[in-house]
């Protein structure tokens, strides 16, 4: 089975958060108490209730009246060599904690709960868990309907299309095309430079910095370094970027 | 709609003002996003930046209640730089027809108006006509009292320094949204206007639309693919609803309710069915007697017979001249003028403007039954704030109703495709589906009057109410069989074809005025014909090839999915817009090929030929119109009810003359519960309330829904960075906002999404919230914000102007 991948098409995301209701009813997540804190981003951070989340970002531009609202859809990007992969084995010696399904889907299984402090390992902050000794919990790119033939509950749910669901190579094809057709309109448009990386391709209209910085740890406390930078630094990163080749 | 949402994706230029498509009708954007892939651009004006600003290619400001003012500027842009489809609006529009020599229009006034009972005598706003009664034209367009001179006449005053003064939008921003949008009058070039509730919430809403109706037609945009004027329903089957009669002024397939005025059935369709001597003009509503009479024949059944005129007396008729609209009862109701009411499907506490004032007038009640899915906040009025339970005597009975997926029925959506929807689950406990228990209850009111007699109990008696099943229950379907209609006698036509007394028709075409033709609602005529539910089609292939999609579902009238579109193609029957033909004549077989074409006649050029917008007697789409709406011929700016302004520079008018003003007559600002404040220092701040996409109307479906509650816990006022700073307020805070009715708490989001308006020289900010919550669920949600809108009303539809008052707004604590 060839490995699949999520298109997220910002051009096309309206932020209805059909993509966040989706989610949590396919997974049967809880719902989480949430109170408004002065924006329509709710629930405010990825958690082990909500495994995806609509970011919103306002970005004044110079005096001219006019500002940049962008969305991005934020959830697990299903690295090609997962860094937490590498850092549950090789690092605290867990094995199959997280495993790599057939259709390129990153699933971590109950040995993860043996896993300590796996989010450090990961450059986008996504795996949560309850508490210390619980099992990790995040976006499974709903494999459990991808190998029914099913697409992900949240690509299936977008009313504008801007999700799109596929075979990896023909994804990362798509969003080449969709970059080109956008390009006159969105000049500072481009697929996010980790896009050889993962498995959901963000083509974005705007500068990165417009997008939170696409790096999204917990909820007021973003990381502003890109993917490379952050496996440099992470703790014992030596072992981990050598596998990962970095 | 004129068109339906697929035919989105056909537009060149999609103009979203007075809607906000991508947050209320978020599916919308699947076929909005389809033009953008062929080329198309967006276009947003909003008072505020929002989801759907976020994918505009051109987005502008303009203070709430202004879209009369910036629309008026493009008019005078159109016709100052001569934009205008010149074949079509000499071919398919009164600009040519010459008007009245006795209209005019001085300092905001038309001709006819009567300041004592501010009512319009519209006798002047109708066209010079010859002996035959045919309206006089001048194609050249040169006549100075042809519509097309007055309409430019009249928008002169609509310079750019003017509107801007007035909207708040720059001069830059204008220009940018008239260049952009006035392409679409390229012959082959399509323009689309996707409207709601921002436009129509306004003490002009009716002329907000109108005025777009005007700019539709001048760019030639009406009847085409990609084209038209969309109201986006706010609710999935509003436009059903008001097919089958849901307001007080139209019985269904929108003839008009009977009047005391027109006591017989011949007074009726004198008064209601409009003339032309113009052999040129269909005038469709000529056909009234047959559509009256057909349903009629379906209201009364044998019971109606040409000797007791079809059984119309005893159809309950209004008052002539007496308004039996949404505020007027509410405000009828705060007098105690009526003892019981129906609240069915809605929440009046929570949606209707003034809540506090509609509250109140329900403890003037004997007795209210709340038909809905939960208990809310009409049902329990009696214990909500500042109530005391003990004083109130109104015995509220709850019944519960089935939701959407517990029933069978059909659904009409914005694009007038009637779509029929299957049960998916029984509905929990006693909780019947709407129709049942109607059904009931006329089946127990009925047997009261068998039983008791009582003041003329023949239309009770008389009624046909055949809904069940060979089971014996009610059956749904048998309703949409009597809205199609069938054949009420044995008939046999000229042609010698026969059909059997109780055989469907075929459509409308059939329906007549001798008592032989039965039918519930003529434009559904054509939906369950004997071949079956034409509703339930499910072929989803496009043989069109612009996205008609004509075999999946059916669409009123006559499974037409382009209404009007006769003007698409040229007076030989040629498609205009060669890309996207909608229709179009073949002469060798004589027909229209295509969608059902608007009528059967064959193209103008040929003498047995027709004019395209066969809905008006005379033929032609109109620029100066509005002969029946209670405000002008021409939209004019006025201010809202409410407004920070003191001065109109168009005219010495500041709100719209006909305007009603509820409230005890005092000091001219509504008096009591309707008192409203203009121009007044302890209000402001221009407020508009709206929706968002993670909520449902007033919340009743979505607060108690833990799911939903997560994405929007709490409602919000959305406040500039600019206002925050002046008053002291961080993002997040909790904020009070104050009318002169009533005051609400909410969560500030401070955004750059609201600017200060500069409007006549001077600093205006606009804020705004959501109507979504209500004190029952969640407890720190929120309550209604409608508790801060006015009594104030369009002078046709009386709908609330809830987009544009005035507020304060301080921080809690």
């Amino acid at each position: 089975m060839a490995s699949s991948a999520i298109l997220f098409d910002s051009s096309k995301c309206t932020a209805c958060k059909g993509c966040q209701v989706a989610c949590k009813t396919w997974n049967q997540d809880k719902f989480e108490k949430t109170a408004n804190s002065g924006s329509n981003q709710n629930p405010p951070a990825l958690s082990p209730l909500t495994r995806t989340i609509i970011r919103f970002n306002e970005t004044d531009v110079d005096d001219t009246n006019k500002i940049i609202w962008t969305f991005l859809k934020d959830s697990c990007r299903h690295c090609v060599t997962p860094p937490c992969e590498a850092y549950a084995n090789e690092v605290c010696n867990v094995s199959d904690a997280v495993r790599i399904t057939d259709y390129g889907a990153v699933v971590y299984t109950a040995n993860s709960a043996k896993v300590k402090d796996l989010g450090d390992a990961c450059p986008y902050g996504v795996p949560k868990q309850e508490k210390p000794g619980a099992p990790y919990v995040k976006c499974t790119m709903c494999f459990d309907r991808i190998s029914n033939g099913l697409k992900p509950a949240c690509v299936t749910a977008c009313p504008p299309n801007a999700l799109e669901f596929g075979p990896r190579d023909e994804i990362i094809k798509l969003a080449k095309e969709r970059l080109a057709k956008i390009k006159d309109r969105y000049p500072d448009a481009h697929l996010h430079d980790d896009y050889e990386d993962v498995s959901v391709i963000y083509l974005l209209t705007h500068k990165n910095e417009t997008y939170q910085n696409l790096v999204c740890a917990d909820h007021g406390k973003i990381r502003t370094v890109s993917r490379r930078d952050f496996l440099k630094q992470i703790k014992l990163a030596r072992r981990i970027t050598n596998m990962l080749n970095v | 709609m004129t068109n339906h949402w697929v035919d989105l994706k056909n537009s060149d230029v999609i103009l979203i003002m007075g809607s906000n498509a991508a947050e209320n009708h978020p599916i919308s954007f699947k076929w909005v996003m389809k033009a953008v892939e062929n080329g198309g651009i967006i276009i947003n004006v909003d008072p505020r930046f929002t989801r759907t600003s976020a994918k505009a290619n051109i987005y502008a400001r303009l203070r709430s209640g202004t879209d009369i003012a910036f629309l008026g500027g493009m008019i005078k842009y159109i016709l100052d730089n001569d934009l205008i489809d010149k074949q079509y609006v000499v071919d398919y529009t009164n600009a040519a027809n010459l008007v009245n020599k006795d209209f005019s229009f001085n300092d905001g006034l038309f001709s006819g108006f009567d300041p004592v009972k501010k009512k319009y005598d519209k006798a002047t706003w109708s066209y010079q006509v010859d002996e035959k009664g045919i309206p006089l034209r001048d194609e050249s367009l040169q006549n100075p009292q042809c519509a097309y001179q007055l309409l430019k006449k009249h928008y002169s005053r609509y310079d750019l320094d003017k509107v801007e003064a007035v909207t708040g939008t720059s001069k830059a921003d204008l220009l940018k949204v008239y260049e952009a949008y006035t392409k679409t009058g390229a012959p082959g070039k399509a323009g689309t206007i996707m409207y709601a509730m921002g436009w129509t919430q306004h003490t002009v809403g009716v002329q907000n639309i109108r005025t777009m109706g005007i700019i539709q037609l001048l760019l030639g945009n009406i009847g085409v693919a990609g084209g038209g004027v969309n109201a986006l329903r706010g609710e999935s089957n509003v436009q059903g609803s008001t097919d089958q009669g849901l307001l007080y002024n139209v019985i269904p397939g929108y003839l008009k309710t009977p009047v005391a005025s027109a006591q017989t059935l011949a007074d009726y369709t004198k008064k209601f069915t409009p003339v032309t001597s113009d052999p040129k003009s269909l005038n469709w509503w000529s056909n009234t007697p047959k559509y009256m009479v057909s349903f009629l024949k379906a209201f009364y059944g044998d019971k109606a017979v040409k000797e007791n005129d079809f059984g119309y007396a005893m159809l309950p008729k209004l008052d002539d001249g007496v308004n039996y609209s949404w505020l007027v009862l509410f405000d009828e109701m705060a007098k105690g003028k009526f003892k019981g009411f129906f609240a069915w499907g809605q929440n009046p506490a929570c949606s209707s403007a003034n809540a506090n004032k509609v509250r109140q007038a329900m403890g003037n009640l004997d007795w209210m039954v709340n038909v809905n899915l939960f208990d809310n906040e009409t049902g329990s009025f009696w214990r909500g704030p500042g109530m005391d339970p003990s004083k109130i005597k109104t015995e509220v009975f709850m019944l519960p109703c089935a939701a959407s997926v517990e029933k069978e029925g059909s659904l009409a959506n914005s694009g007038r495709w009637v779509q029929w929807r299957y049960k998916a689950i029984d509905p929990p406990g006693i909780a019947l589906p709407d129709g049942e228990i109607i059904f009931e209850l006329f089946e127990k009111i009925r047997a009261l009057y068998e039983k008791e007699g009582g003041k003329y109990p023949d239309p009770i008696l008389s009624t046909v109410w055949n809904y069940k099943d060979q089971t014996g229950k009610f059956n749904v379907v048998e309703i949409a069989k009597e809205m199609n209609g069938k054949y009420a006698a044995d008939v046999t036509k000229p042609d010698g074809t026969s059909f059997k007394k109780g055989t469907q028709v075929v459509n409308f075409t059939v329906l007549t005025d001798d008592g032989t033709t039965a039918c519930g609602n003529w434009i559904y005529s054509g939906s369950f014909t004997e071949a079956g539910n034409m509703t339930t089609r499910r072929n989803n292939e496009d043989k069109s090839g612009i996205g008609l999609y004509s075999e999946w579902s059916w669409s009123w009238p006559l499974n037409r999915r382009i209404i009007y579109n006769r003007a698409s193609v040229d007076k030989n029957g040629e498609p205009r817009d060669k890309e996207h033909p909608v229709i179009k004549w073949d002469a060798a077989s004589s027909k229209w090929i295509g969608d059902i074409a608007d009528n059967a006649a064959p193209p103008l050029s040929d003498p047995k030929g027709k004019l395209p917008f066969i809905m008006q007697a005379e033929g032609y789409g109109r620029l100066f119109g509005g002969f029946t709406l209670n405000d002008g011929p021409f939209p004019e700016h006025y201010e809202p009810l409410e407004c920070p302004v003191d001065m109109n520079p168009f005219s010495s008018q500041l709100n719209t003359p006909t305007l009603r003003i509820f409230g005890e007559k005092g000091d001219g600002n509504g008096e009591g519960k309707d008192v409203f404040l203009s121009n007044d220092g302890r209000y402001p701040y221009v407020c508009s309330t709206y929706r968002m996409p993670e909520h449902w109307q007033t919340g009743l479906m979505t607060r108690y829904n833990p799911q939903l509650i997560e994405l929007q816990p709490q409602n919000i006022c959305e406040i500039s960075k600019e206002l925050a700073k002046e008053k002291g307020i961080k993002n997040g805070d909790k904020v009070i906002m104050k009318s002169a009715r009533g005051q609400i708490e909410a969560v500030a989001v401070v955004t750059s999404r609201y600017k200060p308006f500069v409007i006549h020289g001077k600093k205006i900010h606009q804020v705004g919230t959501t109507w979504h919550f209500g004190w029952m669920t969640p407890s720190d949600g929120g309550d209604s914000a409608n508790l801060l809108t006015p009594t104030a009303g369009d002078p046709n539809t009386f709908i609330p102007e809830s987009k544009a008052f005035m507020v304060n707004i301080e921080r809690k604590g």
